[in-house]
C-alpha cells in the first residue's frame, strides 16, 4: 500500500497527460511465458450438494431422502431439469456422478478432461478428524458465518482474522515473475476483495466495462488546473492513516486506468465473440478478464490473477430456482471464457476455479432451502488441468454420517483451503520453498497439493 | 497574513463556546479590556484546581491577533512562526501571565488570551487538560464577526457533520445559539419526518404497470427519494442521521424487499425508534414482515420431522449482526481473548439452532379480509403474527444461564428470549462502537466506547437501552469534540451519500434525491439496496495494518476515480445558468421534481481573490482544518485555472471536496 514519491510523481505524470503510459512498457520484462489465475467467487454459500450429486442408486437414493423437495431428479420429463451425468471420474472407476443440468456447457470439458473436481473443502486449521471437532479442538474461527468464512476462504488463515488474502500473496511472491511491473497483477472486476490484499501489493479494482479514469481531463486551463490538482493532493494529508489509504488507491488508479480503461472498453476484441448471447454482470465481468488477458501484452505482466464474483447463492429460500438461474449463467459464462482462452491459443495457460463462502447443509430448511455448512464442492476449469476427475474425498452423503458434524449434513472438510489453493501456486511458478509465505498453514498438512494442476 | 500555521478559524476548537471570562474545568484565563480603538490590554492567570497543582507539564498562553498567535515565550510575545513554546514549564501552579498591550486594535482580526496546560504542543492545540479563553467584548469595532465566533463556528460546523447530513450556516447559528447538549435535546423533541404508509401492491406486477409504475411502486424508489429529501431539508436531522446509521446495522435490502410499500414501513421503524430504546427496535425489528420475508423468519415452521430443520438464517445474524457479534465483549469494545490469546466467540452454532427453534411459528399478518392460516399470505403492513401450533416450545438454555421455559406461547418466548439477549454485556459496545463508527470515528478509543457503553447500559435514571442517552453519549464525548484531531487513525471516510448531502448542505442547494440515487448507486451506496445484509460495506472492515475502517469497504481503485468523478459531474460539468449550477434536471415522470441544483453566486462572489475563494471553502467544507500547503496549492490551482470567476469557483469547490481533507471527515 506504501506509495513511494516515484510512485506519486507517475500519478501526476498520469493525470496530467492521458497517454502517459511510456514508461510501464518500459519497465516491463517481455513475458517469455504467461500465466493467469481466475478466482470465481460464488457469494452467499453455494450448495455444493446439489453441485456434483453422487448416482449410483444407494448413494443416490439416500441424497434423495435426506434432501427432499430440495433433491434433483436423476430422470426428468421436463427438459433440462434432470441431473446430468459425468459418468465415473477417472480415479474412481465403477461410480457415477451428476452434474447439475444448469451447469451444461461445462460438461463438455469435463468430457474433454479439462474440467476437474475438488471434494470437500474448506476452511481448517490444521488436519482435523471428527472427534476433535467435537472435542472443540482446532475449529477455525466463526464457521457459518458469511462475512468470517468469506474471509477464511479468501485470505486462507483460519485461526484469526487475516488482513491478506491469499491471491494478494500470490501476487507478492510473482513480484519477481512480474519483473518490476508496477501496475497491479491482481485485479478484481467485483469491487474490493480481501482476496487481492498483498502484503506489498495492493489490487486493481476495475469496472468490467465503462468509464475508468478521471473525467474532464484534457488541454485547457481548467482541466490542467484540476488534473494537477488532483495529482498533487495526493502527495498530502499523509499522516493520518485513513487519508493516505484513500491517496494511496486513488494514487494506484491514476496510474492503471489509462491503460485498463481502452482494453476493457475495446468493443472488437476478438474474444468478445465466444460471449456473443450472454448477458449479465457476471458475464462482463468475465468477459473483462478475457479482453485484459487477449491484451496481456499492454500491461507487460507474465504472471496475472483475476477476482471475478457471482453473487446470491445464500438460498435459504426457494433454492432450486435461484440455484437454477444462478448456475445457468456460471455455466455459460464459464464455457465462454474457456473457448476464448482457447481461441487466444492460451488454454493450458490461464486456470479458473470456484470458491464460496461454505456448503449448505444437505439437510432442507423450513423455506425450501438450506443453512450454512462447511466443506464444499469446487470446480476447477482449464487447458493445464488434470480434469475428467474428483480429488479429494466425496462425502457420505448421510446425516449423522462420517462426515456430518451435527446431523444436519454440514461435512467435516478434508482437504484444507490451503491445500487447494497451494495447488495453484505451484503451478503459478512459486517455488516449493515460497509456499508456506503464501499460504502460512501448509505446511501442517501432509499433501502440499492436491494434483489437479 | 497567513504565515503563522495555526490561523483564527483554523484552530483551538473549544469545548463549549467562547466566555467572556473563560472559565472551562478550574483553569482560567483572564483578560481586561479598555475599549479605546487605539489600545488592548490582555492578561491571563493561572489558576490549576487543587488537585492538580504539583503536575508536570507546561503552560502554553497564546493571543491570536491579527490572524496569527502570539505566543509568549521566554523573551515574550512573538508570533507563533517563532514556534509555541511553553510559557512556564514544571509543575503546575498559580501562574500571572504579562500583559499584552498597546495593540493597534484596528489591525486586530480579534483577541484572545488562550492559556492551557498541558504536556506537549498538540495538546496546546487540541487536547490540554484545561483550557480557557478570554473574548474582548463584542463591543469591538468591526462588522465581520468575530473569529472567536467562526472558532464555534467550526466547532459547531464538525458536530453538525457528525451529527446530521451537512452543516448549514442556518443550523450552525442554531447550535451555537442553543450549546451544543440543548441542541441535542431539541431535536429529541422534533417529530419524526417518516416514509409514506402506501398501500398494498399486488406481489406480481400486473401487466398494466408500466416502467413509471413499476418504479414507483416494485422498487423502493419513492423511499429513496424520501430519504433524500429527509436527509437535506427535514428539521429532525439528529433522528434521520442516526435512522441511517441503525439501517446499516440492521439491514434488510430492497434487493429482496423490493416492493416500496412493503419496505417503508421497516425504515420507519427505525425512524420512529432512533430516540428510542433499543429493547423496541429488537421487537420491532424481529416482527418486521419485511425482515421477516429478507432473512426467513417468516413461515419458519416448527421442524416437521428429523429431515427438516427450523430455518436459521434470521437467527444467527440477529446474534452475529444485530445485538452482539461473534465474539464475547469487553465494555470498552476490546474483544476477550482466551489463555492462547484468541478470540472467545459469544455462541456456538448450538446456540443459533435454540434461537431458530424459539423463532419458529410466525407468519405474515393476515391480510384484510384473508383468514388467518398457519402460513398466511405475503403481507407487509403490521408486524408479523404467531401461530401457536406452528412453534417448537420445548425448553432451552440461553445466555448467562437463563433457561426459557418448555411450553410457552410463540410470543412470550420472543419477549424472553430477546430479553435475555438484550441483557447481554456485549449489546452496549457492540451497538455502541458501531454508531461512534457512523457518526464519528473508525477507531475510538477504548475509553469512548466504555463512555458509550455506559450509556447504553444505564442511562442515569436506571434504564438500559436508551438511545438518547447513547447518541448524547457518543456527540459529547471529549474524543467527538474539541479540535481538529491529530491521532494518526482519526476519523472516517464519508461514505458517498455524506458526500453527497454534505455538499449540498455545505453550498445551500436542493435535491430531489433523483439524481443522488443514481450517482450514489455508482459509488456502491446504493440506499436501501445493500448487496446484502452485510450492509454497503463490512462493518470490521480493516485496513492492511489492521486500521479499522468500514467505509474502505466500498473504496477501492475503481470507487476512488469514480468518487473524483462524482465531483467532476456535481460541480465541473454540471449545466450552468448564470451562477446556478444544476447537476440533475427534474424528472418529470416524478411527481414534485425538483432536480439538483445550488447556487455559487456568494462563492463566485469570492473569485476575484483566490485566496479568499479558497479561504471560504475551508469555512464551510473544512471547518476550518486547511492545511497551509493545500491552501497555498488551491490557490494556486484556483489561479491557474483562467480568470473566469465561475470555473474558479467550480474548481475550487472540485479540487476542495476531492481532498482527503474532505473526504477523511476528522
Amino acid at each position: 500500500m506504501n506509495m513511494t514519491r516515484r510512485d506519486l510523481m507517475r500519478a501526476a505524470m498520469l493525470a496530467a497527460s492521458a497517454s502517459g503510459f511510456g514508461w510501464m512498457k518500459a519497465l516491463a520484462a517481455p513475458a517469455s511465458d504467461y500465466k493467469a489465475l481466475v478466482c470465481v467467487f460464488l457469494n452467499g454459500g453455494n450448495d455444493g450438494n446439489n453441485l456434483i450429486v453422487p448416482l449410483n442408486t444407494d448413494e443416490y437414493t439416500a441424497y434423495a431422502t435426506v434432501r427432499g423437495g430440495l433433491a434433483l431428479p436423476k430422470t426428468s420429463d421436463t427438459p433440462n431439469a434432470a441431473l446430468l451425468s459425468m459418468g465415473a471420474p477417472k480415479s474412481q472407476p465403477g461410480r457415477e456422478f451428476g452434474l447439475h443440468p444448469a451447469l451444461s456447457a461445462l460438461l463438455p470439458m469435463w468430457q474433454q478432461g479439462k474440467l476437474a473436481v475438488q471434494c470437500n473443502v474448506g476452511s481448517l486449521v490444521a488436519p482435523l478428524t471428527m472427534a476433535e471437532y467435537k472435542a472443540n479442538r482446532n475449529r477455525p474461527y466463526s464457521l457459518f458465518s458469511h462475512s468470517d468464512q468469506q474471509a477464511q476462504w479468501q485470505t486462507a488463515e483460519s485461526e484469526e482474522v487475516g488482513r491478506t488474502g491469499w491471491g494478494g500473496r500470490l501476487a507478492d511472491a510473482a513480484l519477481g515473475l512480474n519483473g518490476g511491473v508496477t501496475i497491479p497483477s491482481l485485479i478484481s472486476l467485483s469491487g474490493s476483495t480481501l482476496f487481492g490484499v498483498g502484503r506489498r501489493t495492493s489490487p486493481l479494482v476495475s469496472p468490467a466495462s465503462g468509464n475508468f479514469g478521471l473525467s474532464g481531463t484534457g488541454t485547457s486551463a481548467s482541466a490542467k488546473a484540476r488534473t494537477e490538482g488532483i495529482a498533487a493532493l495526493l502527495g498530502m494529508d499523509r499522516n493520518n492513516i485513513l487519508a493516505a489509504a484513500a491517496n494511496n488507491a486513488l494514487g494506484t488508479a491514476l496510474n492503471s486506468a489509462a491503460i485498463i480503461s481502452p482494453i476493457i472498453n475495446n468493443g472488437a476484441a476478438g474474444v468478445a465473440t465466444h460471449f456473443t448471447g450472454l448477458t449479465g454482470n457476471f458475464n462482463a465481468q468475465l468477459l473483462a478478464v478475457a479482453k485484459l488477458i487477449e491484451a496481456r501484452a499492454a500491461l507487460g505482466l507474465s504472471r496475472q490473477i483475476f477476482f471475478v464474483q457471482l453473487g446470491g447463492f445464500d438460498t435459504h429460500s426457494n433454492q432450486i430456482s435461484a440455484q437454477e438461474g444462478l448456475f445457468a449463467q456460471l455455466g455459460n459464462s464459464l464455457a465462454a471464457f474457456y473457448k476464448a482462452m482457447e481461441g487466444l491459443g492460451l488454454a493450458n495457460q490461464v486456470t479458473a476455479f470456484t470458491s464460496s463462502d461454505f456448503s449448505r447443509t444437505l439437510r432442507p430448511a423450513s423455506g425450501a432451502g438450506s443453512d450454512h455448512a462447511w466443506g464444499n464442492h469446487h470446480m476447477v476449469l482449464g487447458g493445464a488441468v488434470k480434469g475428467g476427475d474428483f480429488y479429494g474425498a466425496f462425502p457420505t452423503l448421510a446425516l449423522k454420517g462420517p462426515d456430518d458434524i451435527d446431523g444436519a449434513g454440514r461435512w467435516l472438510p478434508t482437504t484444507s483451503i490451503d491445500q487447494y489453493a497451494a495447488t495453484f501456486a505451484r503451478w503459478f511458478g512459486v517455488a516449493d520453498s515460497e509456499l508456506t509465505t503464501v499460504l502460512p498453514y501448509l505446511s501442517r498438512f501432509n499433501q502440499t497439493h492436491m494434483g489437479f494442476l | 497574513m497567513n504565515t503563522g500555521w495555526i490561523r483564527c478559524g483554523a484552530a483551538l476548537i473549544l469545548l463549549g463556546t467562547c466566555h467572556a471570562a473563560g472559565k472551562l474545568g478550574q483553569f482560567e484565563a483572564k483578560g481586561s479590556y479598555t475599549g479605546t480603538p487605539a489600545n488592548l490590554t490582555l492578561s491571563a492567570t493561572v489558576e490549576p484546581a487543587p488537585q492538580d497543582k504539583g503536575a508536570a507539564g507546561g503552560i502554553y498562553v497564546a493571543a491570536l491577533v491579527q490572524n496569527d498567535w502570539l505566543v509568549l515565550g521566554p523573551t515574550g510575545w512573538v508570533p507563533s512562526t517563532m514556534g509555541f513554546p511553553a510559557y512556564r514549564t514544571g509543575p503546575l501552579a498559580n501562574t500571572a501571565v504579562p500583559v499584552l498591550s498597546n495593540l493597534d486594535v484596528a489591525a486586530i482580526e480579534c483577541a484572545q488570551v488562550f492559556a492551557g496546560y498541558g504536556r506537549t504542543l498538540d495538546a496546546m492545540v487540541g487536547e490540554m487538560t484545561y483550557r480557557s479563553i478570554y473574548q474582548v467584548p463584542a463591543l469591538w469595532p468591526r462588522t465581520t464577526p468575530l473569529p472567536c465566533s467562526s472558532m464555534a463556528d467550526a466547532d459547531a460546523a464538525r458536530f453538525l457533520k457528525q451529527a446530521t447530513f451537512g452543516a448549514t450556516e442556518a443550523e450552525i447559528a442554531n447550535v451555537k445559539q442553543l450549546g451544543l447538549a440543548a441542541w441535542i435535546n431539541a431535536q429529541f423533541a422534533l417529530p419524526a419526518s417518516r416514509y409514506p404508509n402506501l398501500p398494498e401492491t399486488p406481489s406480481s406486477r400486473p401487466a398494466e404497470c408500466d416502467n413509471i409504475c413499476g418504479r414507483d411502486k416494485y422498487s423502493l424508489f419513492p423511499l429513496q427519494t424520501t430519504f433524500y429529501k429527509n436527509a437535506l431539508t427535514a428539521p429532525d436531522q439528529l433522528r434521520q442521521r442516526v435512522a441511517f446509521a441503525l439501517s446499516q446495522i440492521l439491514v434488510v435490502s430492497g434487493n429482496e424487499i423490493n416492493m416500496a410499500y412493503s419496505y417503508a414501513p421497516y425504515q420507519n421503524i427505525l425512524v420512529d425508534n432512533a430516540f428510542g430504546n433499543f429493547r423496541d427496535i429488537m421487537t420491532q425489528v424481529t416482527l418486521s414482515p419485511a425482515m421477516g420475508r429478507y432473512l426467513d423468519m417468516v413461515n419458519n415452521g416448527k421442524p416437521s420431522s428429523a429431515s427438516q430443520q427450523a430455518n436459521e438464517n434470521y437467527a444467527r445474524e440477529l446474534l452475529q449482526l444485530f445485538t452482539i457479534g461473534l465474539y464475547q465483549l469487553n465494555q470498552d469494545g476490546t474483544v476477550v481473548r482466551d489463555g492462547n490469546g484468541l478470540p472467545v466467540p459469544s455462541y456456538d452454532e448450538e446456540m443459533v439452532r435454540k434461537f431458530a427453534l424459539i423463532l419458529t411459528g410466525w407468519t405474515y399478518p393476515v391480510k384484510p379480509g384473508a383468514a388467518p392460516a398457519k402460513y398466511n399470505p405475503s403481507y407487509y403492513l403490521g408486524p408479523m403474527v404467531a401461530v401457536a401450533t406452528n412453534h417448537e416450545n420445548s425448553s432451552k438454555a440461553l445466555f448467562n444461564g437463563y433457561v426459557l421455559p418448555a411450553g410457552q406461547t410463540p410470543e412470550k418466548d420472543l419477549a424472553d428470549a430477546l430479553d435475555n439477549l438484550f441483557q447481554h454485556p456485549n449489546v452496549g459496545p457492540f451497538i455502541g462502537k458501531q454508531l461512534i463508527q457512523h457518526l464519528v470515528t473508525s477507531n475510538p478509543s477504548p475509553a469512548y466506547v466504555a463512555r458509550v457503553s455506559d450509556a447504553f447500559a444505564n442511562n442515569g435514571q436506571g434504564v438500559r437501552g436508551d438511545l438518547k442517552a447513547v447518541v448524547r453519549a457518543i456527540l459529547l464525548d471529549p474524543e467527538a469534540r474539541g479540535g481538529m484531531r491529530s491521532e494518526v487513525n482519526y476519523g472516517h471516510l464519508r461514505e458517498p451519500v455524506l458526500v453527497g448531502t454534505q455538499l449540498l448542505r455545505a453550498l445551500g442547494g436542493q435535491s430531489d434525491g433523483v439524481w443522488l440515487i443514481g450517482q450514489n448507486r455508482s459509488l456502491e451506496q446504493n440506499v436501501f439496496n445493500s448487496p446484502s445484509v452485510f450492509n454497503y460495506y463490512p462493518a470490521d472492515y480493516a485496513l492492511v495494518d489492521g486500521t479499522e475502517a468500514p467505509q474502505f469497504g466500498i473504496y477501492n481503485t475503481n470507487t476512488a476515480i469514480a468518487r473524483v468523478n462524482h465531483l467532476y459531474s456535481m460541480v465541473v460539468s454540471a449545466t450552468a445558468t448564470g451562477n446556478v449550477i444544476t447537476p440533475g434536471k427534474p424528472d418529470t415522470t416524478v411527481v414534485g421534481a425538483t432536480g439538483t441544483s445550488f447556487d455559487l453566486s456568494p462563492l463566485v462572489a469570492l473569485a476575484g481573490d483566490p485566496a479568499k475563494l479558497v479561504d471560504r471553502l475551508n469555512v464551510l467544507l473544512l471547518h476550518g482544518t486547511m492545511q497551509p500547503t493545500m491552501r497555498d496549492l488551491l490557490v494556486k490551482q484556483v489561479t491557474a485555472a483562467g480568470t473566469d470567476p465561475l470555473v474558479r469557483t467550480r474548481t475550487a469547490i472540485y479540487l476542495t471536496a476531492a481532498s482527503t481533507a474532505f473526504q477523511v471527515e476528522r
